[in-house]
């Protein structure tokens, strides 16, 4: 890698605080800069680290939740609602925690009630 | 059937859930043993992490404390592990449990059994749980070296004697002989401790990057001479990860403490340094700290200083126990100033140096007794052994000196052509065979024989036959008078005299 993941993420949410209004124009040249400096292939881990730099300094958290099974669309709104506009929440479904759901907020801290920590803790 | 039944049914019954907010971290990278971690922001260094991998929990220490992330070293097998694996906090720092439950057993640096002789500690609870990374015995803690390390190598414990607190390396090329020395000093422990009233010496062996073949071998010879009741072997082969061949050496030093802080005296052999330093690189270099000299991390020197800083002979208020430590180094082409020997060297209480060229001319053990030193001295001799050793180090410095004239014998006047002649009979009575340890009285014994001249008329062939025999005759003839009280530590006129007596009247009887 040409420039570490944070570089870039502080760079991008520096410039987008700079030029409100031009985001459109900012991802694209952004997105050029990356490709010139070889690290296309970093461009995921960029923009989720960019997703929660932003949801940061908006005031908000970057919330993580993870389920067994696929959500119905009732649970996933009844979630989104559960937390403020200002934070960025994301959703994934991992077979291996079988059922139920994990929250992780910031990275940091984890609200799990899935039913493989239960069945961890019950037999190990 | 019926009992695991039941006892599902009651844990059933028995379980409580209730979710609530944790810590947690989240690996980043794995790889290769070591995983970065992003978040736990709390944690300290050194600080016990579980990582709860696809089969189960592992253990890992943080290491690095970096702005965003942790760099921790994973005790197991990482490859189970993947990016998105919680981990938790412990709040301990790395222990193992230690206790006379271990005596005989086989661990591995985080404590558990790899003999198959089941589970060591029946009830955990009461095995104390000694921290791998402890402090060093303080000044005020401790007292001078006062009593020996008989290792029942001759040349060791005449002129390089060991005391019980003392840190002596055994360095040398590859195959010289360094862990033999290493071995018998454990085989003679058993020999020491039965009549001379001093507690058993319990002995631990650390492994560290040998092979599997290697250490089973030791185990079985152990085993075979009766040594595995008093020895514990912490190993860490060749095929376990970097991290665990760290520990293992400080897994070691706290089983050590163990029995120091309960007054005994204990003995730890750490097999080799040089491996150990090797890992603590390798571990160093993937978590990106700044490579030093030889690649080496910056703290290379404390890594060692604070493990051999330890080994100490504590005072009467604190027990009296010790914890003495024989480091091997292995050195290239018997280069002693590269770095890792230097830094040792600089550590401990004196070296014993192995030479391949000695090894090769016969000379086993190999121990070059010039550039050999220990800095207790005879401080950690009893008072025969100093009486008998006084003289055999000059001796054999003039004899080294004298050498390059040897092949001019004839040329020579009768006092060099003597001093020649003492010397090679010194040499000789100094070769002893592997796993053949002396016990301390025929030390004394041999060496005072021929110190005294009365062996200067025996043919160098004929060197190891009349010691042999000398001792088989004292043993059954006068073990009372001679053998006994230099057993015990004492050397008086009366026990000089029925020496010189039984070594004339041997003399005599066999017509020499």
């Amino acid at each position: 890698m040409k420039y570490p993941i944070e570089a870039y993420a502080e760079a991008f949410c520096e410039a987008a605080l700079e030029r409100k209004g031009k985001e459109e124009e900012l991802i694209k040249k952004f997105l050029v800069a990356v490709n010139k400096n070889g690290d296309w292939g970093e461009i995921k881990k960029i923009f989720k680290l960019i997703a929660r730099k932003m949801a940061v300094r908006r005031g908000g958290r970057f919330v993580s939740v993870e389920f067994g099974r696929a959500p119905t669309k009732k649970v996933t709104l009844m979630l989104e609602e559960s937390f403020s506009k200002k934070d960025h929440v994301e959703f994934k479904v991992r077979p291996e925690l079988i059922a139920g759901a994990r929250i992780l907020i910031n990275g940091e801290q984890e609200l799990d009630s899935t039913l493989i920590k239960k069945i961890n803790k019950l037999f190990i | 059937m019926r009992e695991i039944i039941e006892k599902l049914k009651k844990d059933i019954a028995g379980f409580k859930d209730e979710a609530e907010f944790a810590d947690v971290g989240i690996i980043s990278e794995v790889g290769d043993g070591i995983a970065k971690i992003s978040g736990l922001r709390d944690a300290l260094a050194q600080e016990l992490l579980v990582v709860k991998g696809a089969r189960g929990e592992l253990p890992a220490v943080a290491f690095n404390l970096e702005e965003g992330s942790i760099g921790a070293i994973i005790l197991g097998d990482a490859s189970a592990l993947a990016v998105g694996d919680r981990v938790k906090k412990s709040g301990k720092i790395l222990s193992i449990k230690a206790g006379d439950e271990l005596l005989g057993r086989v661990v591995d640096p985080l404590g558990f059994p790899l003999d198959g002789k089941g589970v060591i500690f029946k009830n955990p609870e009461v095995a104390k749980d000694y921290s791998l990374e402890r402090r060093a015995p303080s000044v005020l803690d401790r007292e001078s070296v006062n009593a020996p390390v008989h290792t029942g190598i001759k040349s060791i414990d005449a002129m390089i004697p060991i005391g019980r607190g003392q840190r002596e390396l055994i360095i040398g090329d590859r195959q010289t002989g360094k862990t033999a020395i290493a071995l018998d000093t454990i085989l003679n422990q058993k020999q020491d401790s039965t009549e001379t009233g001093r507690n058993q010496v319990v002995c631990i062996y650390v492994a560290i990057g040998q092979k599997n073949s290697k250490i089973a071998k030791i185990i079985k010879m152990l085993e075979e001479a009766g040594a595995l009741s008093y020895t514990i072997v912490v190993s860490a082969p060749a095929s376990s990860p970097a991290s665990l061949q760290y520990l293992a050496p400080f897994a070691g030093c706290a089983i050590g403490e163990f029995f120091m802080d309960s007054g005994r005296d204990a003995v730890i052999i750490y097999d080799d340094l040089s491996k150990h330093a090797d890992s603590y690189r390798q571990l160093s270099l993937l978590l990106r700290r700044p490579p030093g000299r030889e690649a080496y991390p910056g703290d290379i020197f404390y890594l060692h200083a604070r493990l051999l800083e330890r080994a100490a002979k504590l005072s009467k208020e604190k027990g009296g126990g010790s914890l003495t430590a024989l480091p091997i180094i292995e050195t290239k082409l018997g280069d002693v100033s590269a770095y890792i020997p230097t830094n040792v060297i600089s550590i401990t209480d004196g070296q014993i140096y192995l030479e391949s060229n000695l090894f090769y001319q016969g000379v086993r053990p190999a121990v070059n007794v010039g550039l050999s030193v220990s800095r207790v001295g005879s401080a950690a001799q009893t008072k025969p052994m100093k009486k008998v050793a006084g003289r055999l180090r000059l001796e054999l410095a003039q004899f080294r000196e004298l050498q390059a004239f040897v092949q001019f014998a004839s040329d020579l006047d009768e006092a060099t052509r003597k001093q020649i002649l003492r010397g090679e009979l010194l040499t000789e009575i100094l070769k002893q065979p592997d796993g053949e340890p002396v016990p301390v009285e025929n030390e004394v014994a041999i060496l005072y024989a021929a110190i005294n001249g009365f062996m200067d008329d025996v043919l160098k062939k004929n060197v190891k036959k009349f010691e042999k025999d000398f001792l088989e005759y004292l043993q059954k003839l006068h073990k009372k008078e001679v053998l006994e009280p230099l057993t015990k530590g004492l050397f008086d006129e009366k026990t000089e005299k029925a020496l010189n007596e039984a070594v004339r009247t041997f003399k005599n009887l066999n017509k020499i």
